[in-house]
Order: structure tokens, then sequence, then C-alpha cells
């Protein structure tokens, strides 16, 4: 077996890196602030972009943005040398929790449109590509890293658990005007796994003596078209198709006089089936054997000139790896998309709906990570031509508690363009900041030739 | 949309200016790793010091020794072949068969006429019986001129499947598979018939009849085969391996116990002496003690003697030593031997020589040579240095700001040794990466298993760190070979007696690195 222990620390690394240097563009409740927007029916089927008879979002552009929320801020783990980002140990050590999670989504919507096809139904198309990403990992796991030298001696109690899954969805979305005022809508998608790397709870227990560790724990991660095992065959190869499956479903509720409007979504119901030419599972059939990490003992292939010191190394994993009971299998299972279920209202204290107030919540709960969730309480004003939306809100996150989003969103005729950010804060003063958000948004409308009661016509 | 075009320009200012490139982000790392735990073991890095592997051997005493051997042959071939040959024999044996004949006649030889005549071997040889590998027999009548053609000559003594030999006047006859047989006077009986014819006037009184003997090979035999000594059998020298040589070529050394053991197996039933006469280290000579265990072996009749040559078989009780001591190249060992040595050769009045012995040509004296020595004594400063193929991962880019290596180790050799590393780059450039090395003490010099032994520690704590720095971190990881530079040197121990590397016994050494730098 190869040093698949070796990879898993070197995904698990590569993974919190990635975490805490992406550029993620991620659901968030900023977006209900506005208007109806392409970008709104995605997250609920139910909320259909005012007045479009035909709308696209600008593929790619369509959505871009940041968002990374954690428990850590930025200059807990940076310092700052002109452009480089050197993480600082110190810290990030001193600022580390016990346990520290951090989560992002980076969806890419490569095509986002939708028709209306009665006065009561509208369809929607939808081909994106998503990945969620969620990490756990305790502070030993970066002080045995960063903060681990010579004399420093004991345990170290290292857990590293990611929750990463990409996948690419084709959807179709149909939207129902059911009454005066409820709207339902649901799509269904069609999934294609990416790649995953997905663990409940991944722990090693070092215990460091001065010339060598003793190590325990419980290792365990399933990889999705990431060959782990020793095969011979690609590591990456998605030429393997996945399916998988996924629906999303909303409601919403709009008062006759538009000035209130209630609505909830629950998305990303759905499995990935990942198959079983490319994909592994990794455990530990102990979490009580032991082993012994003295480094290299194979001198003599050394002196023989037969094995390399990477080749002895890389035979000193495979030990520990069958000392572990640690064995990897290529295998087929599920994965579960991270289920994420919104609810919000928006009130317009007045006919002419210029000023807004909002509340709206999210819930994200993965397969193996920890459950996110935030709440935004929000004040929207639109100007008399309705072509300006201005909107602030202030969100609790639950990795982060202080929020102050801001945000802008422009029509013009047969386009809108929107920036907006749920965590301004963090701009300003965005060493210390634990979340970073970005929206920035464009979409193109052909206008609905008949009237609605008391909707704007151009 | 002047208005936008603001909105746009100033956003995307504003994530410019706290975009970061993530690509010139560094992971700084300061973790610690184990690194190694190397098992050396005494011939291991004896063979480090060049010494092959091969020549090593775990001695009687569990010492440590270097055996060179080789295996000598005495018998079947030239040296001994004189037990083997019987010098030709001709009988020339006259006889009356009656004066000279009037008419022509023919006489029938009735009875069968006996005629007798002994072997003469040299000195006290003699054959009660033996089979023949070769030799011819050849029969003649002489001083006549009349036809013997049909008179045979019978000999008994000599048989082949039982069947006596016969051979007829003017004949010769191969005698190889015949076999012998000779009383204790080694007379050899022929038996006349047949028929004479003779022409008027042929004088039969005087006929000689000539039976020869020639090349005779014995190849096996039964007798006593007498006392011969031969001198010199031959010189033979072991050429001491040249990886010896050169490990002691730059140090004070001093072997204590060099031995040249010799198992002598006499596979004849023939008592053989062999003496000694001529034994060299390099070019000095040794002189030996006289008598048996000192310079003369007595083998028994098909019997392996062991013996042992040393330092106390020397007339001075130091000689070996000293000459190992100062040439190690080569050792010539030259032998005489003598058969059926007498109480006088062996120098011992009780010694009862055997009166028969049993000889084959296939059988022979073999010698088995061993020159041992052992790793009893003391060396100063041998290079005990390994190079190990790094091909490490050569990432660029990483800084490294040191490595910090944790030593520990157990020596349970009674070598005090020092080591450093270095790295050899692919252009050959040697980067010392410890400059202070490292010093291992000796053990306390018992056997590793005895109760109070004790192996050597570094210090006292047995915990000590030593600094690479970041550039020489960075030689070491693109290095193309890392060697580990030992030096060793065998001390006397406390007592002052000499000290002694026993088998098995090993150098454990473990190394734990803390890296830190960033990635």
């Amino acid at each position: 077996m190869e040093s698949n222990l070796k990879i898993i620390f070197k995904v698990a690394l590569v993974f919190t890196m990635l975490i805490l240097g992406s550029n993620v563009y991620s659901q968030d409740n900023m977006i209900f602030l506005g208007r109806n927007t392409p970008q709104k029916f995605v997250a609920n089927p139910a909320l259909t972009p005012d007045n479009a008879r035909l709308f696209l979002a600008m593929p790619i552009l369509g959505g871009m943005g940041a968002n990374i929320s954690g428990n850590i801020n930025y200059s807990n783990i940076f310092s700052l040398s002109s452009k480089k980002a050197i993480i600082d140990p110190k810290h990030l050590l001193e600022n580390l929790n016990e346990t520290n999670n951090i989560r992002s989504i980076i969806n890419l919507d490569i095509l986002n449109m939708g028709f209306r096809i009665s006065n009561t139904g509208f369809m929607g198309i939808t081909l994106r590509a998503r990945t969620s990403i969620d990490a756990s990992f305790s502070k030993d796991a970066v002080s045995f890293l960063m903060d681990n030298p010579l004399e420093r001696t004991g345990l170290f109690n290292i857990m590293v658990s990611p929750d990463a899954l990409s996948w690419g969805e084709l959807g179709i979305s149909y939207t129902q005007k059911v009454s005066k005022n409820f709207t339902i809508g649901a799509r269904v998608k069609g999934l294609i796994g990416g790649v995953s790397a997905q663990s409940d709870n991944m722990t090693l227990i070092a215990d460091k003596k001065f010339d060598s560790y003793s190590l325990q724990g419980n290792i365990n991660m399933t990889t999705g078209n990431l060959n782990l095992s020793d095969d011979g065959e690609d590591k990456f190869n998605i030429k393997n198709i996945s399916p998988g499956f996924g629906i999303d479903l909303g409601v919403s509720y709009l008062s006759d006089n538009k000035q209130l409007n209630i609505y909830a979504s629950a998305t990303d119901f759905g499995r990935i089936f990942w198959n079983k030419k490319s994909s592994t599972k990794i455990a530990s059939s102990s979490t009580t054997a032991k082993y012994n990490w003295v480094g290299i003992k194979d001198l003599d292939n050394l002196i023989n000139g037969n094995k390399s010191f990477k080749d002895v190394f890389d035979d000193t994993f495979d030990e520990m790896t069958s000392a572990m009971e640690i064995d990897t299998v290529k295998t087929s299972f599920t994965s579960n998309l991270p289920l994420t279920i919104q609810a919000g209202g928006k009130y317009a204290f007045d006919p002419e709906l210029k000023h807004n107030i909002s509340l709206n919540t999210l819930c994200i709960i993965p397969q193996f990570a920890k459950v996110y969730y935030e709440f935004t309480a929000g004040y929207t004003y639109s100007t008399k031509s309705k072509r300006w939306d201005i909107m602030a809100a202030y969100t609790y996150k639950s990795l982060n508690p202080f929020n102050i989003g801001v945000g802008g969103l422009y029509r013009g005729r047969g386009f809108e363009i929107f920036l907006m950010t749920d965590s301004i804060n963090s701009y300003f003063n965005y060493k210390s900041a634990k979340s970073a958000n970005f929206r920035f948004g464009m979409n193109f409308y052909w206008p609905i030739k008949y009237k609605l009661k008391g909707s704007m016509i151009w | 949309m002047k208005k936008l075009f603001t909105l746009l320009i100033s956003a995307t200012l504003v994530f410019w200016s706290c975009g970061v490139d993530f690509n010139e982000t560094k992971v700084p790392v300061n973790t610690t790793l184990p690194l190694a735990d190397f098992n050396i073991s005494e011939s291991m890095l004896l063979s480090w010091g060049g010494v092959k592997e091969d020549i090593l051997s775990r001695g009687d005493d569990d010492i440590l020794q270097i055996r060179k051997s080789q295996e000598i042959e005495i018998g079947s071939s030239a040296d001994l072949k004189d037990l083997f040959n019987i010098s030709n024999q001709k009988f020339l044996i006259p006889y009356n068969f009656g004066g000279i004949v009037p008419a022509p006649i023919e006489i029938n030889i009735n009875p069968i006429i006996k005629l007798s005549h002994n072997f003469v071997f040299e000195d006290n040889y003699t054959i009660s019986n033996a089979t023949l590998n070769n030799g011819e027999i050849s029969f003649n009548v002489l001083n006549t001129v009349s036809d013997f053609k049909n008179v045979s000559c019978t000999i008994e003594q000599l048989t082949k499947n039982n069947n006596p030999l016969v051979i007829k006047s003017g004949e010769t006859i191969s005698l190889a598979g015949y076999e012998l047989k000779l009383d204790n006077k080694s007379t050899l009986n022929f038996y006349l018939s047949g028929k004479i014819s003779a022409k008027a006037g042929d004088n039969l009184s005087n006929i000689n009849l000539n039976i020869a003997f020639s090349n005779l090979e014995i190849l096996q035999a039964k007798g006593f085969f007498g006392r011969k000594e031969i001198d010199p059998v031959n010189e033979f020298t072991i050429n001491i391996d040249p990886s010896i040589i050169d490990f002691f070529k730059d140090c004070d050394y001093y072997l204590n116990n060099p031995q040249i053991k010799l198992q002598l197996s006499n596979a004849y039933n023939l008592p053989i002496l062999v003496k000694i006469s001529k034994l060299k280290i390099g070019d000095k000579e040794i002189k030996l003690k006289d008598g048996i265990g000192n310079s003369t072996i007595l083998l028994k009749p098909e019997y392996i003697t062991d013996y042992v040559l040393n330092n106390s078989s020397t007339l001075g009780g130091k000689e070996l030593s000293e000459a190992i001591s100062s040439n190690i190249s080569s050792c010539t060992i030259a032998f005489t031997i003598i058969t059926n040595p007498t109480k006088e050769d062996i120098g011992d009045a009780a010694y009862i020589a055997p009166t028969t012995n049993a000889i084959a040509l296939n059988k022979s004296i073999k010698i088995q040579e061993d020159l041992l020595i052992p790793f009893d004594g003391m060396f100063t400063n041998v290079a005990f240095n390994q190079e190990f193929n790094m091909d490490l991962d050569n990432s660029n880019g990483n800084i490294y700001e040191y490595l910090k290596l944790g030593i520990t180790c157990a020596n349970e050799m009674p070598l005090n040794l020092n080591f450093t590393l270095v790295a050899v780059s692919n252009d050959n450039t040697e980067s010392i990466l410890l400059e202070e090395p490292v010093n291992i003490p000796a053990s306390n010099g018992l056997r590793p298993a005895s109760p109070n032994f004790k192996a050597g520690i570094i210090d006292n704590a047995n915990a000590i760190i030593r600094t690479i720095p970041g550039e020489k971190v960075q030689a070491m990881i693109t290095a193309k070979t890392l060697k580990f530079v030992f030096k060793g040197s065998m001390p006397k121990q406390a007592n002052g007696e000499y000290s002694k590397l026993y088998s098995p016994s090993s150098l454990n050494l473990k190394l734990i690195g803390n890296l830190k730098g960033e990635f």
C-alpha cells in the first residue's frame, strides 16, 4: 500500500489552506434584501425574477464573489509583508480554539436562465459547478506542524476532518402561482460528482518523546473520484461517472398590497453515488492499535542502493498504516449534498415599496461537518424610479457574530447589475475579519408584455 | 452610467487593496518528525570501513574475526606419489631343462615347475595386498633357440576376477586391475607349464627366464610403506584480503590474538608427521617452538587433527601478533611430511608405531588452513564512511531556517566513535552538515549479554541536539547523496587489557529532526 497517510495529511493540509485562501461565492442572506433576481431564483425556485418574460444571468460573471466564514480571522493567520501573505504561527495558535471550523461554498453558474410559459407558470434552467468545503481541525493539528520544536514532548491531539465535495448539476425548475398570494417552485437536478474528500472525525493521537512518536487514532475518510489505493491507476480520474440527483423546493407568499413577502426554501436535497472504479474508503479498523514511529529503519536497502531515502520513507508510512490497521479499499459510497434551508420575510412600510425591512435565516447542514447558520436583519431603500435598491444589514453568523452588510442594485433597460457584501466591516478591517463576503452580478431581461397589477413595466 | 462605473471601480479597488497573492503565501513550519532508527551491526560498521563482510565471522569466543581460508591437498598428486609407485622388478631366473638336445624333440613340462623370486622394495616397504592401477608384466626366455612359445607362466598371486595371471613366453600383459598378494618375504611364485620344441643341438641347460614388472602403480594397498620424508611438500601462501590491508593502512593497531588454525584430514591408514618448516607473515619469518603442538603435528591414521598455531607457539611468545601488527599482507606456510614417523621423529619414547598401513590412490591428506585475526586488540582512527542515495523531493522556493537533529544512541561496541553528516551535491561538492561531530563513547568492553555490560551513550543525558543551519539544510535536501562519516578507535580497556569486539553487537542510533522554515 502506498503511503496513504501521507496523502491524507497532504490532502487535509491542502484543503485547510484552500479554505483559508480561496475566492468563493456562497449562498447568503444578503441577496434576499433586494428585488427578485436570478440569483435569488437559484436559492429559492419560488422567487422568479420580477416581470421577466425571459432572463439570462451573465454566464460566470452572473455571480461572482468571495466568502470565508470561520472562527478565526485573517490577521490571526496572516501577517502581511508587501503582497506576500505569511502565516504567523504565533498569532494563529494564540487565536485558535481547541476545535476550529471553516466553511465555504463555491458556485460557478455557467448557465442560469428562465422564461415565462404562462401567466402563472415559469420555467428555469441552471447549469452550475459547485463545491462545498467544510473543515474542522484541532489546534494541535496546527501546532504539530507549526509549533512543534524538538524540546516539546507529550500528547498531540491531531484532528483534521475535511468534508469537501464538488459536483456539477443541471437543473430544470418549474414555478407555479397557485393562488393570488402563493407561489411554489421546484427544481429537479441531475448531478455528476466531481471529487470529494470527506471524514466525520479523523483524529490521530501522537505521544511525542525525545526520539520517537507513539501513534494511535481513528483514521477514516472517503474520497470520491480520488483513488488513493495503490492499484497503479491514476489518483484523479473523473472519467468514471459518479451520478447523483438533487431537488430544490421553494414557497413564497406575497400579500395583496405587495408590502409583505414571506418565503422559504430547502435546496440540495440530494445524493451523489460515487463510482467504485476510482473512489476509495480509508478506515482504521482499530483505534487502539499503536505504532511506534521512529523513522527509517531499513538501513540494509539504503546501503545496498536498492532503495533511496524517499523509498524507505514511503515504506515507513506503509508500515505505519499497517501497524495502525488502516486499510484503503476501492469502493462505492454515497455522499449527501449539504442541505440548505433558507427562510425570511420582507415588509414594506409604504405602498410605493420604498422602505423595506427584512429578516432572513439560513442554515446549511453538511453531511459530516458542523451545522452552519446565520441570521440577517436588513433595511432596503428602493428609489421611486425603481432603478436603485440600496441595502444595509446586520448578520449574525454561527462562526462570526458581527457583520454589517451593504449593497446596491441598479436596473437599467434590459439589464441589472448589483454589488453587495454581508460583511463590509471585513473590508475596512480585513485583518481582523472572520468572514469575507462579496457578490457581483449582472443579468439580462426581456420584460413581459402584459401587465400584472402593481408591477413595473419597462 | 457614470455612477455605475464609479461604483464598479471603487469596489474593484477595495478588493485589490486587500487582495494578496496567495500563490506567494508561505506556510511556516516548525515541526519535528522521526528521521531514523539505525541499527548498525559491528560487521556492517566494519564494512563501512571497507572490510568485505564475507571475510568476517564470529569466532569461538563470540569475538568478531577476520577469517581467510584455503584448502591444501597433499597426496594423490606429486608429493606423496612415491608411496604408490613400485620400482620396476626384473626377475632373471636361470633354469636347467636338461642339457643339449640330441634330436628334435617336444618336451612336455611335467610336472609343473615352480620358481620363486622376491619383490625388491626400498626401505621397509612391504605389500601384503595391493590392487594395481597400472603396470605391465612381460615374460621372455633367453639363451636358447628352442621354441618356448607354448610355455606358460602362471602367477597365482596376481589375479583378476579370481583368475590367476597366465602369461606365455614373449607376451606382455597389462596389470591394471590385477590384485597382488605377497607374503611377508615378498616372494612371488611362478609356475611353468606347456611344451618346449627343441631342435637338435639346442642347449637347454642354462635357460634364463626373464619376468619383468614395469610402471607398477598401486590403486590401493595394504602393507607397510616405510618412513619417507618429503621436504618441503610445498609453500602455501594466504594473501590477506586487500580490504583488510586498506582498513589498517593508516592507523596504529595491535592484534592481540591472531591464530592460524589447521584442520588436517589424513585419509590414509598411515601415521604422518607434519612439520611446519617455514612460517612467514609478510616478509617476516616466525620462529616456532619445537615439538608436537608447536611446530609439529602428528596425524593419526584415518583421523582429522585440529591444530592451532598462535603466539604461544612462537619462540618469543608474541611474534605472530607483532608480525601481523606490522605487516598484515600475507601468510606463507611450508610443511615437511614424514610417513610412518619413528619415536625419534616424534620425540616420544612411548610412541608405538603401527606395523601395517593402508593407502589408496584416491585418498589424500587435506589441510584446511584458516588465518584468523580476531578484533581483540586496539586500533585508532579508522574511517567508517557510508554514502546513501538521497533522491528526496526537491521543492523549490522553500525557505529553511534550520534543522535541529535530536540524537540518542546505544553503543554496544568497545569503539569510541564520532560522526558527522556530509551532503554531496550533484557536482560532487561536499558540505559538512554537522560542524561539531557527535562523539559516541565506547561500551564498557564487556560482552553485550553479560549482566554488568554498559552501552556507550552520548553525554550523560543521551539526548543531544545539533543544529544544521538553513543553507546547509538546502544542500541536504538537494543532495545527490548523504554521507555518514564515522571515525572510530578501539582503545585498551581501563584495566589495561585489550578490547574485544563481540558479535553480535551494534550501534543503535536514533535521529529525530526539527525542521523550521517556510513552505
